[in-house]
């Protein structure tokens, strides 16, 4: 029975992205007690008890363990006792050279008990899972392996609520981006330029975004402008320009970012208040409560005063 | 997620997970920085002199080496045992502290790992060329023999060792190959370029990081570590053994497996602490590998030198109190003898100055335990040398005593060896992430 959770065969998925695992959490057990059937998740990390709350039975790799080890002692043994004792019996040290010879043969019975089942349950653990080399790897998301947490549905599966029903679900529980119809695809076997133009990508475009605290906006230019006077009015005009990197939270390419809506000093940084951190939040489609939560203010002040 | 306020975090920075990636993939995507194209130009050419010395050892013979009838384990042994004991501290950091549950292995146990294998590289290659002729070395496998139906002495610990040594070095490869590959699979799912797309996801081996596939991952690796306990404590055990099985005062001991293991531990974290300060500043991974671990790994010296110490003090308390004249004279000549410059060395070493970690600030200062891990490694390599030459060259037979010293043949193997065991962690720096981002980002908002 090889798993079908890493070959995906071309299905069609409904998926929900996270970025938290306590929600992700959460919303496999919303789903299952509405007795939606979830395909699978996929995570950057194992996630404790995901396995449990999606109903997966704990592997019964251990018994084979147990059995592989078996094998090696067993293996041990006979090698040691037909070579030694029974074809070519050798006297050392007046030693015997009979059954008696047994605890010289304990480290080589060992050694083959732990030798056997490591390389057993490796090779098992690929075998279930169908893991090879070469094999192509089936994704929803680049990024699955990376920081983002999938939770996949089989568009194919009958469920008890419908589809449009799952999804809004998914954006309840806080997913940041709920997709309808997803294929997999690989990243190592496709050229950027086919990934760019492939239809996964194009689903993307018409991603559902989710509601709530962690929408993604579009914002009009009268909008944009608005905000951006907004900004120049509580901060002040830039002089100079600070290493805004060495802020926690801000790296290079959204260091460009900021600079490209006027911010470029740690004052101006220093001064930001809700308004204006909800201003860049919604310009900037950046983390909405991040900036708060990792104090940009205080820490620009800091390095202000170095 | 699991918090103790009374800890520190284990990650600094306040590392998102996107962080954690970008951090640990930056060396292998991008050009290497000069420091390490230094670094990787030294060690290959340590590598060089490694390839000559042993080019010459198989063109003129073993005779190029100062071993004779009664040093007929000299620098060889002494090297073999230093090495594998340093791989140690690798398994027992990703095996032994995995069932402990001590979360703080996570940012150290893929580079602790990478060293076990190099090490037992570096380790092999002087029995395999004690033998004289290498390229008969598969003659200690268990094959029928083409000259008779003689097969190898399941009586012998050097056969033990064989098995040992070899389920020692597969079973940490595979263990080790098995926590890249999540890894393995952020890389190739970043990749940029044909060549990483093509080898990254040829190693990856289709991973995708479904649950499933992570509660299978968790209990094999758990397995893993299970089997993997008893091996790290049977592999020095059985290097003991090589030592203990004999007669020779000195040698004939039963504290030996334990002192070996905990002398394995103990010279293994001086390598790990050795090299990960180098790495943390080369390579900037102060918020992973913070002055927590390093405490952390300090404490495990300071236990294990400790016992390393009970043990020395112990050796000579049972020889003095065995009433057996040969065992004292033994340990008088190591005091004393011709070679009590290496004894005292050991000593001081060994069993002084790891206990400077009493105190906190020796703990949390870089620069310092620096110094100490390279004493450490100092120590341990003088302890093999002091138990294997010491009780050789003055045995029972007075007419049989000489001196042993190295010649420049053996001084460069050994020197050659650190050549390939740095060239290798240099590529493995290179090519694969250094710190276990998967299992990292478990524990970035944790505090343990």
């Amino acid at each position: 029975m090889i798993d079908k959770s890493i070959q995906l065969d071309n299905k069609k998925f409904t998926v929900g992205t996270f970025d938290d695992s306590d929600k992700l959490l959460h919303a496999v057990d919303t789903l299952r007690e509405k007795g939606v059937k979830i395909f699978d998740c996929y995570t950057p990390f194992p996630v404790h008890h995901l396995d449990h709350k999606l109903g997966y039975q704990r592997t019964n790799l251990t018994i084979a363990a147990f059995i592989c080890g078996l094998i090696g002692c067993l293996s041990g043994f006979t090698l040691a006792y037909s070579m030694n004792v029974i074809d070519w019996p050798m006297i050392i040290g007046g030693k015997p050279q009979d059954i008696t010879l047994f605890t010289s043969f304990i480290p080589v019975m060992f050694e083959l008990t732990i030798l056997f089942t490591a390389f057993g349950m490796v090779f098992l653990f690929f075998a279930r899972s169908g893991m090879v080399h070469g094999i192509k790897e089936d994704l929803l998301d680049r990024r699955q392996t990376n920081d983002h947490m999938l939770l996949a549905i089989d568009n194919a599966e009958d469920q008890t609520v419908n589809n449009s029903e799952i999804q809004s679900i998914l954006q309840k529980e806080g997913a940041i981006e709920v997709r309808g119809t997803v294929t997999p695809f690989n990243t190592s076997h496709t050229s950027d330029e086919d990934l760019e133009n492939s239809t996964v990508i194009q689903e993307e475009v018409k991603v559902v975004r989710s509601s709530g605290s962690s929408k993604k906006i579009t914002l009009s230019d009268d909008e944009k402008s608005s905000r951006l006077s907004l900004l120049k009015s509580t901060l002040g005009d830039a002089s100079g320009k600070d290493d805004l990197k060495q802020i926690s939270g801000i790296g290079p390419k959204y260091e460009e970012t900021l600079n490209s809506i006027g911010i470029f000093t740690f004052e101006q940084v220093s001064k930001l208040n809700a308004d204006t951190i909800k201003a860049i939040e919604e310009m900037t489609n950046y983390f909405p409560g991040r900036i708060e939560r990792d104090d940009w203010m205080s820490q620009a002040n800091k390095l202000m005063n170095k | 997620m699991y918090s103790a306020d009374i800890r520190k975090p284990l990650v600094t920075g306040g590392k998102t997970y996107s962080d954690v990636t970008e951090d640990i993939c930056r060396p292998i995507e991008n050009k290497p920085t000069s420091s390490w194209w230094m670094g990787f130009i030294i060690a290959v050419i340590l590598l060089l002199v490694l390839v000559v010395t042993l080019v010459w050892t198989v063109w003129e013979g073993i005779g190029t080496w100062n071993v004779n009838k009664s040093v007929m384990w000299g620098w060889d042994i002494t090297n073999f045992v230093f090495w594998v004991g340093i791989g140690h501290a690798g398994t027992l950091i990703s095996a032994i502290l995995l069932l402990f549950r001590q979360k703080w292995r996570m940012s150290i146990n893929r580079s602790a790992e990478a060293m076990t294998i190099f090490a037992v590289f570096c380790a092999a290659i002087f029995p395999l060329f004690h033998m004289g002729r290498v390229w008969l070395a598969y003659w200690a496998l268990p094959l029928p023999n083409a000259f008779g139906s003689l097969w190898v002495n399941f009586n012998s610990p050097l056969l033990w060792d064989v098995f040992a040594i070899s389920t020692y070095l597969s079973v940490s490869l595979v263990f080790w190959y098995l926590g890249l590959i999540p890894d393995i699979a952020t890389v190739r799912d970043r990749a940029k370029t044909k060549a990483r797309k093509f080898w990254y996801g040829l190693f990856a081996m289709g991973w995708n990081g479904s649950a499933k596939s992570w509660g299978r991952y968790e209990v094999v690796a758990l397995i893993l570590a299970g089997i993997s306990t008893p091996l790290v404590l049977s592999v020095h055990t059985i290097v003991s053994m090589d030592f203990a099985t004999s007669v020779i005062p000195g040698w004939h001991t039963t504290i030996f497996p334990p002192y070996f293991v905990a002398g394995a531990i103990f010279s293994g974290f001086g390598m790990v602490l050795t090299l990960l300060l180098i790495a943390r500043y080369v390579m900037n991974y102060q918020d992973y590998i913070t002055t927590e671990h390093l405490e952390a790994m300090t404490k495990v010296i300071l236990l294990t030198g400790s016992i390393v110490g009970v043990a020395y003090i112990t050796e000579f308390v049972i020889a003095a109190y065995s009433g057996y004249e040969y065992e004292q004279y033994a340990f008088a000549n190591r005091m004393f003898g011709p070679y009590a410059w290496a004894y005292w060395t050991m000593m001081f070493c060994n069993l002084m100055a790891p206990q400077v970690f009493w105190s906190k600030w020796a703990r949390t200062t870089p620069w310092f335990i620096f110094v100490i891990s390279i004493i450490v490694n100092i120590g341990m390599w003088f302890e093999r040398f002091v138990i294997i030459v010491t009780s050789l060259h003055r045995d029972f037979l007075p007419s049989s005593w000489v001196m042993y010293h190295a010649t420049w043949v053996e001084a460069g193997i050994f020197l050659g060896t650190f050549g390939l065991f740095f060239t290798c962690f240099f590529l493995f720096a290179k090519f694969l992430p250094v710190i276990n981002m998967s299992e990292v980002k478990t524990i970035i908002k944790d505090k343990e």
